[in-house]
């Protein structure tokens, strides 16, 4: 999750995590990187970050609005659609971290034998994918 | 950012999407469309949200506002009219502080600067902080005013603000739960476009859902005549793909939206030799569909696009925003109800949202008269307007007199929800004396009487009931699932022939610990409890259809992270995981935890009767191994010799399985399913998940396909079922043209694509048939390639 991490800690101050679950380790660390870190799930349980329920299938806008990012970790392929749909409407980038063999029709981003999967928002992401060193 | 945070002026072209919150998501969203996509948009300026604010604080406005909605009970329509009246008098006769209106005039006259005119009409349009968001597009929710001269354009804005206190906004935010403190409202103000023709361009079918066309509605004049409904504009339906027009229909426009000389708008005849002709040339089409298509790739979901295009025929682009419908829920069934000879059809219209619904006639001429409808109430008008947005949600279903699949009550009931029929031309009339009808929305039908509930209202049997047939295949469409709580919806909305892939891994993580701690903390059962709910739940929605249970497929550094993971996985970390610890050798190394799960699956079919679930094996690469697997299987209760309702498949996704096949086959499985995924990875020695060879990883490569046509081959001489899981025949059509051709008897796709890949099989499969009838003499091809050349077993000797 490091590479994830700093990926995201370089390029943004505000993000969402998507569908916490009880894994929080990234939020936490990117919390301690200063970064400001909200996390739905449909059924919060988890400490240590603001958890706000949510049903990603009808998304409460307001929670997202000042996210520059949102991200997804280890989410089941079924909610692909609704998060690349969310992160379509909001015009955000979109950073997901599939289960390993799962399908995920992002951008790839891998090194180090770590990997992950990028949905820019529009061209003005894209450019700022290119232009950003992969660590 | 922080400088444009505290502007109360910025130019369009220098708005992004992050500038939502300054600028709402209209003018952001030009300035997206302006400055990043480069779509031709007229000049002009945004008035910000904080200026909006600045005026409220500096004029004491706020706290009064807040003050008079407190407590207010949206469902009283007449307070809420009385206190909206208030409200927008409040701001529409209290004077501009003076510096805040000379940034908005200042503004303006460097428009007239940058046009390179004396004097520019604009548009004056609100573009609120929360409209155009996911959700809530809620066409025309505040004003727009058009050919503003300089005179009266700080009226105008004054009336673009206050319009954020109508009764539809006030009931609006209410309603989605938006507090009116948060919600600014913005100003865009636009160089007017002095447009011979303009219209809606849909970047989806908007009433089916359907991905691959587009429609372009269009009419003579300003836009309003389209958008507000007055006005049948002409429809036209193009192939996204070919930019082949499929569909035409040309509209009589009896009349047209202009400007008048006075710089307001009026409605005027169209002279009767233009009424039945194109608004737009063939060439303006294909141009508006390329356009709309450019602005949906953006974007990433399907737009709706106002558009305009002057008399000198140049194209502008006044507003796109996602299409609020299927965008959000992808495509559905249309239910369509069955015209049967019963029910006597009183009116014909054009069916713009799908759904039953019946209830009393209630004929309005004026917004004013909102207040006479009930809950329930059949909704019968010339058009509606944003006026009308709270009682068209409490109706059972909406008629109006003209418009088309683009107007405003089109897009708002497909919003809501509710059945409603657009374009009968006389349904004022013809309903006048009938008391209660039923509104078909998907055939454009209105019946005598009480004939339908709307489809929530039904119990859940009956939605599935209502759901419409689909087309019978002879392969079968499964649906790939990982969440539980999903299911039944799943199953009635894709009406799929049962699921080909139900994945372990999801239920495990949410177990929340590692199995082996689990067993060490004597917590087995637990995991075993879970997964039976989970798989019942899959089971029950589906039954009597087969729900094929993969067993878990750990890679041991994905469940490093959850609790027990570092002490039990981490020895079995190797060097590259994907062909490390994993599959089915696991089972034989750590049955126990095997049989946690065989003991769930014996628990759903044997204690709760769901003999519909099947089981499948990951990940096989060695026949003594599987022998193993089969073994412990067995010792747990679960025999597919000796019990002819259960299944064992295998997955596909190791060469070795493939040249091992035949072998498998007489092992006695009774099913394979290819992981394209795995399988590529592993024929073409090509990590998936490493970004420096993605060029090399190609599901379509000659090798792969060949090691599916054999495997086929051989299944299929054995009596063995083939199925596929990878995402391949949902993203190319040509493949799974190949696995039907080959004799693949199912195919197993995520849940947004098994309506359009049912829908793909059978074209596939008529066409297959109808070339078997006249003797088709094609060369099928997938990916280029010839088929027969996948068969090279065949020329070995």
């Amino acid at each position: 999750m490091d590479l994830l991490i700093d990926y995201l800690s370089r390029r943004y101050r505000r993000v969402v995590e998507v569908g916490m679950g009880t894994y929080s380790r990234v939020a936490c660390a990117l919390q301690d990187l200063g970064l400001t870190v909200t996390a739905t799930d449909i059924n919060p349980r988890t400490e240590g970050v603001p958890v706000v329920r949510d049903d990603l299938w009808e998304p409460r806008l307001e929670i997202y609005l000042e996210a520059q990012a949102i991200y997804a970790i280890r989410p089941p392929p079924e909610l692909l659609p609704p998060l690349k749909e969310l992160a379509g409407r909001l015009a955000v980038d979109l950073i997901v971290k599939p289960l390993a063999g799962e399908p995920c029709d992002g951008q790839l981003v891998s090194t180090g034998g770590s990997f992950f999967y990028v949905y820019p928002a529009g061209r003005s992401g894209r450019e700022k994918l290119r232009e950003s060193s992969i660590p | 950012m922080q400088e444009k945070a505290e502007a109360g002026i910025i130019w369009l072209e220098t708005l992004r999407k992050e500038d939502i919150p300054l600028v709402g998501g209209k003018n952001a969203n030009l300035g997206e469309l302006s400055g990043v996509i480069g779509a031709p948009v007229p000049p002009g300026f945004a008035v910000t949200g904080r200026l909006f604010r600045e005026f409220m604080d500096e004029a004491g406005l706020s706290d009064r506002v807040r003050e008079i909605l407190h407590g207010l009970d949206t469902a009283d329509m007449h307070t809420l009219q009385q206190v909206s009246g208030e409200i927008r008098r409040m701001i529409e006769e209290t004077p501009i502080p003076g510096p805040l209106e000379i940034q908005v005039l200042e503004a303006y006259d460097e428009l007239v600067r940058r046009c390179g005119k004396d004097e520019v009409l604009v548009a004056v349009r609100s573009s609120a902080t929360a409209e155009d968001l996911p959700g809530a597009s809620f066409a025309g929710q505040q004003d727009t005013f058009l050919n503003v001269v300089r005179r009266d354009l700080l009226d105008r804005v004054r009336a673009c603000w206050s319009s954020l206190f109508t009764p539809r906004a006030i009931s609006y935010r209410q309603e989605k739960g938006f507090r009116h403190d948060d919600v600014l409202l913005s100003v865009a103000v636009m160089e007017m476009v002095q447009a011979r023709s303009s219209g809606v361009t849909f970047t989806i079918e908007p009433v089916t859902g359907e991905r691959n066309k587009v429609i372009v509605t269009a009419a003579w004049g300003l836009g309003e005549a389209v958008v507000s409904g007055r006005v049948t504009p002409d429809e036209y339906m193009v192939a996204k793909d070919s930019l082949e027009i499929l569909e035409r229909f040309v509209a009589a426009k009896k009349e047209k939206c202009v400007r008048r000389r006075e710089g307001d708008t009026a409605y005027v005849p169209v002279p009767e030799d233009l009424q039945a002709v194109p608004a737009v040339t063939d060439e303006e089409i294909i141009r508006l569909t390329e356009e709309a298509k450019r602005i949906e790739r953006h974007y990433g979901v399907p737009q709706d696009i106002e558009w305009a295009i002057d008399g000198e025929g140049r194209l502008f682009i006044l507003q796109a925003r996602p299409e609020t419908v299927h965008g959000r829920e992808g495509a559905k069934e249309v239910t369509k109800m069955e015209a049967a000879a019963g029910p006597e059809i009183l009116l014909r219209g054009l069916g713009v949202s799908p759904g039953q619904g019946s209830g009393p006639v209630k004929i309005l001429i004026d917004a004013k008269e909102i207040h006479r409808v009930s809950k329930g109430d059949v909704l019968v008008t010339e058009m509606t307007t944003p006026d009308w947005v709270p009682v068209m949600k409490i109706s059972a279903a909406i008629v109006t007199n003209s418009g088309g699949k683009t107007c405003h009550a089109a897009i708002v009931s497909r919003e809501l929800g509710i059945p409603c029929v657009v374009g009968t031309t006389n349904a004022t009339q013809m309903l006048a004396a009938v008391p209660e009808v039923t509104v078909d929305g998907a055939t454009g039908l209105i019946y005598r009487g009480i004939l339908a509930r709307r489809a929530e209202d039904a119990a859940p049997a009956a939605v599935a009931a209502a759901v419409a047939a689909p087309p019978v295949t002879a392969t079968k469409v499964y649906v790939n699932l990982s969440i539980p709580e999903i299911a039944r919806k799943v199953a009635v909305e894709t009406q799929a022939d049962g699921v080909g892939l139900l994945r372990a891994e999801h239920l495990m993580l949410s177990v929340g610990k590692h199995p082996r701690l689990l067993i060490e903390e004597g917590g087995g059962g637990l995991m075993v409890d879970k997964f039976a709910a989970g798989i019942r739940e899959v089971a029950e929605a589906f039954a009597p259809r087969p729900v094929v249970y993969r067993f878990l497929d750990f890679k041991p550094d994905e469940f490093l992270e959850i609790p027990g993971g570092e002490k039990y996985e981490r020895p079995h970390v190797g060097p590259n995981p994907m062909i490390g610890y994993r599959g089915q050798y696991r089972y034989m190394k750590e049955d126990d935890i095997f049989r946690l799960e065989l003991t769930a699956i014996r628990r759903v079919r044997q204690e709760f009767g769901l003999t519909n679930v099947w089981v499948m094996v990951p990940f096989v690469q060695a026949l003594w191994v599987f022998r193993e697997t089969v073994r412990i299987m067995r010792e747990e209760g679960l025999d597919n010799r000796t019990d002819p309702d259960f299944q064992l498949w295998i997955m596909v996704e190791v060469p070795s399985s493939v040249l091992l096949i035949d072998e498998f086959c007489r092992e006695g499985i009774d099913g394979i399913s290819f992981g394209t995924n795995d399988l590529t990875m592993l024929m073409l020695g090509v990590d998936r998940n490493d970004a420096s060879v993605q060029e090399l990883y190609d599901e379509r490569n000659l090798a792969v396909l060949r090691a599916i046509a054999y495997c086929i081959t051989i299944c299929r001489k054995h009596g063995v079922t083939t199925s596929i899981c990878g995402q391949a025949p949902s993203v190319y059509p040509d493949y799974l043209e190949f696995l039907i051709r080959c004799g693949s008897t199912s195919i197993s796709v995520n849940p947004d694509t098994v309506v359009a890949s049912r829908k793909m099989v059978a074209a596939l499969e008529r066409k297959i048939q109808m070339e078997q009838v006249v003797g088709g003499a094609i060369r099928p091809r997938v990916a280029k390639i010839p088929m027969d050349e996948l068969f090279f077993w065949r020329k070995v000797e």
